[in-house]
């Protein structure tokens, strides 16, 4: 492998957002301060236009790590080795720091939902997951990077919690886990346990970095929707986060109705007055 | 690597009840859906109890979520069309569309590649040669969007072909560039969309259009009909003599040449 875990989780690149096309403009041309950017892998994948020439003036200037939504890790279909190569490929091209994706699966039978469908959380699809994530780690050369994601059901009969699923996975593949607060608040109302006492039973030594987004509220459930400013309830958390963890890098998402990059940039600051960061890696 | 049986099953019933065109409801009482999973055998044995909401309503997130989703996606793409037929009708359409076509691809960018041929065969649509040429134009730009990446041909590399090779010279295209001989004018349609003054769907009449890639812009360019021809010629790998043929004595096809190189629609020249 070319990297480790521990140097992964030891990195601590400071206060994020993510790359969108409505910034491109801004960010070209005003060149802020960014501490690092996050780009959705698939963006930048089959395409030879403007975005690929936007994501190499991006990568020469700040520090990049790549978010992906089609992975399909979960998934009983044959893992996809033309998608992994090319993901690997635009990590060469972007210099990213890691790859990460969802603990979920897109698709069956050759069909792409795009959407991040759950797991049942049974030993069964726990060894089917540590054999893909396995197999995925072996042909990227590098632990994997995974996201808990918002889930709007549970299944029944299932043999693990989330978060013991989640430790269960990691110790068996040593991939890293990327903690989205937001979607543990959005889960722990959704389905009913406690937001607080998840976190501390995450393996933390395990956490890369952190995701932080806003969501809608329905009279029955929470959606998680990035449309939005972060809530106070997963702030706090994201406070408490930083506590059980000691601080990781974290990164802001928003991907609809998507207001001016200093605006975005802002809401993403805001996380300074909840974290503590460790000794952070110096801009490039 | 062998899947478990029972996570195979159960991904393949939850994905027919996302994909449904109906409702999460609908979906599970499909012969599909109760081949795969009982209907009786939802609630409670296959997804868990939750106080506030049944199964089928926590189902039904992700089914609404799935057509909203991809018709945003294909909103995105084919804006024009869905001005034209208004956002329930586009709705429709793309329900069906995702019926024959569902996505299967890792990127969103390939989902409305078989569009325009479905819009095309959509025989009770109104004004369907009109919108499925419209379509084709919509998804020209952004096939030229995301077209590999080229270099175009230097004008020295033209300098360099000796005078008499002129006529067997042959180009290679750059793969962002496109030809469409439409039988309505949909350019002048979509340009007027563009500005915000969009117009009844036009009488039918040619135009001659090139879509490419130049400087990560996509241009769309109206050409005559005979320009159209030498170019089609050029594209097909014809040489340059040949291709010149398809004009009429008279024309400004060297202008026309020139045209075609300093925007960049070739990347090679062969003079054998």
């Amino acid at each position: 492998m070319t990297a480790t875990l521990s140097s992964l989780t030891s990195t601590d690149l400071g206060i994020g957002v993510g790359l969108r096309t409505a910034h491109y403009g801004a960010i070209l041309e005003e060149k802020p301060q960014v501490d690092f950017f996050e780009i959705l892998s698939e963006n930048f994948m089959h395409t030879g236009g403007r975005p690929v020439h936007v994501l190499d003036e991006v990568a020469a200037r700040y520090r990049v790590v790549m978010h992906g939504v089609s992975m399909n890790i979960g998934s009983t279909d044959p893992l996809d080795r033309a998608y992994l190569r090319e993901l690997k490929a635009l990590q060469q091209r972007c210099k990213a720091r890691w790859i990460s994706d969802h603990i979920c699966w897109t698709g069956v039978d050759g069909n792409n939902l795009h959407d991040l469908l759950p797991l049942p959380y049974t030993k069964a699809a726990l060894r089917h997951l540590i054999e893909r994530v396995n197999a995925v780690q072996d042909l990227l050369e590098q632990p994997l990077v995974l996201e808990n994601p918002s889930t709007y059901l549970q299944f029944a009969g299932q043999d693990f919690t989330e978060t013991q699923f989640l430790t269960e996975l990691v110790n068996a593949t040593g991939c890293g886990l990327l903690m989205d607060v937001n979607n543990v608040f959005v889960c722990a109302s959704n389905h009913g346990f406690d937001a607080e006492q998840y976190l501390r039973e995450v393996p933390w030594q395990h956490v890369v970095y952190f995701h932080l987004a806003g969501h809608s509220v329905f009279e029955t459930h929470r959606l998680d929707t990035h449309d939005r400013p972060v809530c106070d309830e997963v702030w706090q958390l994201y406070r408490l986060a930083n506590e059980l963890s000691g601080g990781r890098s974290t990164m802001l998402e928003w991907d609809a109705d998507i207001p001016s990059f200093d605006a975005v940039h802002a809401e993403a600051r805001k996380a300074e007055r909840f974290r503590s960061p460790r000794d952070m890696e110096a801009a490039s | 690597m062998t899947a478990p049986l029972e996570l195979r099953q159960l991904q393949r019933w939850f994905a027919h009840v996302v994909a449904h065109p109906k409702t999460a409801d609908a979906a599970m009482h499909s012969r599909r859906a109760k081949q795969l999973v009982p209907r009786r055998d939802v609630a409670g044995n296959v997804i868990a109890d939750n106080p506030r909401m049944s199964a089928a309503a926590m189902l039904q997130v992700y089914n609404g979520g799935y057509l909203a989703r991809l018709v945003e996606v294909l909103r995105g793409d084919f804006g024009c069309v869905h001005d034209v037929l208004g956002g329930c009708a586009f709705e429709r359409l793309v329900s069906r569309y995702l019926e024959q076509f569902p996505s299967r691809h890792p990127n969103l960018n390939q989902l409305g590649r078989h569009f325009p041929m479905f819009v095309a065969r959509r025989r009770k649509l109104p004004q369907r040669a009109f919108l499925a040429e419209l379509a084709q134009l919509e998804l020209a730009v952004q096939v030229a969007f995301d077209a590999d990446e080229f270099t175009p041909l230097e004008g020295d590399m033209l300098a360099g072909v000796p005078q008499e090779r002129w006529d067997d010279a042959r180009f290679v295209p750059n793969p962002s560039l496109q030809l469409f001989a439409f039988r309505h004018p949909v350019d002048t349609f979509y340009q007027a969309w563009r500005e915000g003054e969009p117009g009844d769907a036009p009488a039918p009449q040619r135009q001659f259009v090139a879509v490419f890639r130049k400087h990560d812009r996509v241009w769309r360019q109206r050409l005559p009909k005979a320009s159209f021809a030498v170019l089609c010629a050029l594209v097909a790998g014809r040489p340059l003599g040949v291709a010149l043929a398809e004009a009429t004595a008279g024309e400004p096809v060297g202008e026309w040449f020139q045209g075609y190189a300093a925007d960049g629609l070739f990347t090679a020249v062969d003079a054998g």
